[in-house]
């Protein structure tokens, strides 16, 4: 059975960290066996560093530090270009073997702090484990089949004993519990006391209440209960709730883009970040900043407020000029003196300084609450609101750039479009609320189930546009189908309302000279098609 | 589509590097839901593999002592194994060593460093291209 995302990530980082811890070590070993500045230095010596080189450049790589991994790639190259001449290293070679030594070292500074930094909030916590304390085994069951269609491990405990010996176990990602049943929700809340009591940080709880008045709203939040969910409710709602509460840790890394005068400066301060979990690119000279945002898009832009060929703030005013990047945080590294100047000329009143020498943590605190910024104003426009997939326009343009990409790499790109038959009558029968709850429902499944790379959107009404890179049709085809299965035995509703549905499915891939027009209609064409076939009919355009 | 082509279960990784040895292993199983055992020499792969039985077998190209390459012959030597698909991994990708790796009789070659989160469904990929799927 294959995992998912959140797994790989959760035990890639552990592992990530455990090369952060042992690289001082690595690299003291470099240091050690690098040429004498004077002196014969041993042909096995060289061959040992170069051996470490080429392993420190392959685990940087896999592990995304990519400074790291090209100083470790020159090094290597100069080692192995010395030891394939017949004569002895020249002194000039060793000298160049002795810099990317060094240069290897340095970009490789890291402090505890970092690694810190870096660490999961939470290490020994399993990321889709839930825990639900309910005493009605009937309504456990029902609950429990629910959670697990979105992606969840839920396990069912009937007493507040039991669920504590299990909490102690391994702690679960939520925990739910039930009070449901009860006039006023007092054992549940004294659960969740004895389950938080002495524990830092405390495990997040949603509270289901069978009652929603303000008396038990204020016991729920003294009790340090995180959701308070009047019950029944929609199980979108339940789960949307889940997810926030699941996911407050999880994060692609933020890209960082590195302007800086000193090259030396600049790498270090990419390593810096880069210890903290960030990926970074320094950008190689003022002048070609715009082609450095196009091959590398960043959350934020850092440089130098004093440059070889222009101001720091007088690049960024150019920046901004560009739509693209029109919201895009810069922070400006500044010495005290520049700071004062640009203030007193006026031209600083909207930008943003740190002065130099910035303490490290203090700077990727800086960066990182810059990038966290755009990246949620970002999410923000091109989310749908009512489902929180993307918007029609943005998964357009998503549609437009990964065609491009799979005609230049010769990769393949499927998209799927889908819609909830007879979703008119649905929202005629039970109403728009209802119709609104299937639509949240199906797409909440849609990105439990797919990949973080696959793009999903919106089209309108109940249409929804699912972009796969890397995917063949006859894979998507089978995916869908897997999904369809899980959304049929799914009830949507609230109060007194048990409905279910399904949806239909076309899929067309893109091909050679094939527009991202072309590709959208080839789509809907083959979902109209699907659709006479009858319900829940899953259709590939042919090829 | 499970029906047309053999299953992709057992896989044979071998690669010196501990830290990426781990990752793909993870990644493998994480991802792909593959049983993967992993190998930290040619040598171990040799004497590993036949008990192993292997569907597949993903070999780095540059290691200490007995590189990627020599252990692909030393493989094909043992006729439990000589016909088991071999992929190679390597981190220089350069064209004329792609090229020599394939005309070896690698079924392809893959680029280090790998992404951790697509390579299970790029080996997938490259195991029904294998089996005739066009895709």
């Amino acid at each position: 059975m294959a995992g998912t995302v959140e797994d790989l990530q959760r035990r890639l980082a552990v592992l990530r960290d455990q090369f952060v811890q042992e690289l001082p070590q690595r690299l003291s070993r470099i240091g050690a066996l690098k040429p004498p500045a004077v002196g014969a230095w041993a042909d096995d010596t060289a061959a040992d560093l170069r051996l470490l080189a080429h392993s420190v450049k392959g685990s940087a790589g896999t592990f995304g530090f990519t400074e790291l991994s090209a100083r470790a790639a020159r090094l290597e190259r100069l080692i192995a270009q010395a030891m394939a001449q017949i004569a002895i290293a020249s002194g000039e070679q060793k000298h160049a073997i002795r810099e990317a030594a060094d240069a290897l070292t340095q970009a490789g500074t890291i402090d505890a702090s970092a690694v810190q930094a870096a660490a999961p909030r939470r290490p020994g916590r399993a990321t889709k484990t839930l825990y639900l304390l309910d005493e009605d085994p009937d309504r456990s069951i029902g609950l429990i089949e629910q959670l697990r269609q979105y992606g969840y491990q839920p396990e069912g405990f009937a007493t507040a004993e039991a669920l504590l010996i299990a909490v102690a176990e391994l702690e679960p990602v939520v925990v739910l519990i039930d009070g449901s049943a009860e006039e006023t929700p007092e054992r549940a809340i004294a659960a969740v006391i004895a389950l938080n009591a002495d524990r830092d940080p405390p495990i997040p709880t949603v509270l289901l209440a069978g009652r929603d008045d303000l008396g038990a709203r204020l016991a729920a939040v003294r009790a340090g209960i995180d959701i308070f969910l009047p019950w029944p409710a929609e199980s979108s709602e339940l789960i949307s709730q889940l997810d926030h509460l699941a996911t407050l840790d999880d994060h692609a890394p933020y890209r960082v883009l590195i302007l800086g005068a000193e090259p030396i400066e600049a790498n270090r301060t990419a390593a810096l970040l880069e210890s903290a979990g960030m990926q970074t690119r320094v950008a190689p000279a003022s002048l070609r900043i715009l082609e450095a945002l196009a091959e590398f898009p960043p959350d934020m832009l850092l440089m130098d407020a004093a440059l070889p060929d222009c101001t720091g703030t007088e690049l960024g005013a150019v920046v901004h000029q560009f739509p693209t990047w029109s919201d895009l945080p810069i922070l400006y590294l500044a010495s005290a003196a520049e700071v004062e100047r640009q203030l007193a000329s006026g031209a600083a009143g909207a930008d943003d300084f740190l002065v130099k020498p910035v303490p490290a943590n203090r700077l990727r605190a800086a960066v990182a609450a810059r990038a966290e910024r755009r990246r949620s104003f970002r999410a923000l426009i091109a989310q749908d609101p009512l489902t929180g997939l993307l918007t029609h326009r943005a998964i357009d343009r998503r549609i437009v750039a990964e065609v491009a990409r799979a005609d230049r790499m010769d990769r393949p790109l499927t998209l799927a479009i889908l819609d909830i038959d007879r979703f008119r009558a649905l929202n005629q029968r039970h109403g728009y609320p209802v119709g609104d709850g299937v639509l949240r429902s199906l797409a909440l499944l849609l990105r439990r189930r797919l990949r973080r790379s696959d793009q999903i959107g919106r089209f309108g009404g109940d249409r929804i546009a699912i972009l796969l890179p890397e995917t063949a049709p006859e894979l998507a085809e089978e995916l869908f189908d897997r999904i369809r299965i899980a959304f049929a035995g799914m009830t949507h509703g609230g109060a007194g309302v048990a409905v279910s549905t399904s949806f239909s499915t076309g899929i067309a891939a893109s091909r050679a000279g094939r527009t991202a027009g072309e590709l959208t209609r080839a789509a809907e064409l083959t979902l109209l098609e699907a659709k006479q076939g009858g319900d829940g009919a899953i259709r590939v355009e042919e090829s | 589509m499970s029906e047309r082509f053999p299953p992709l279960d057992r896989i044979l990784y071998v690669d010196d590097e501990p830290d990426i040895r781990e990752v793909a292993k993870i990644a493998l199983e994480v991802m792909g839901g593959f049983t993967v055992h992993a190998c930290e020499s040619g040598e171990m792969a040799l004497a590993e593999a036949p008990g192993f039985k292997p569907d597949l077998i993903l070999l780095d190209v540059m290691m200490p002592r007995m590189d990627g390459p020599e252990t692909f012959a030393a493989l094909r030597q043992i006729e439990a194994l000589n016909a088991v698909p071999i992929v190679f991994f390597t981190a220089k990708a350069q064209r004329a060593e792609v090229q020599a790796l394939l005309e070896l009789g690698a079924l392809d070659v893959l680029a280090k460093p790998f992404d951790p989160m697509t390579v299970a469904q790029t080996v997938s990929e490259i195991w029904m291209r294998h089996h005739g799927w066009d895709g």
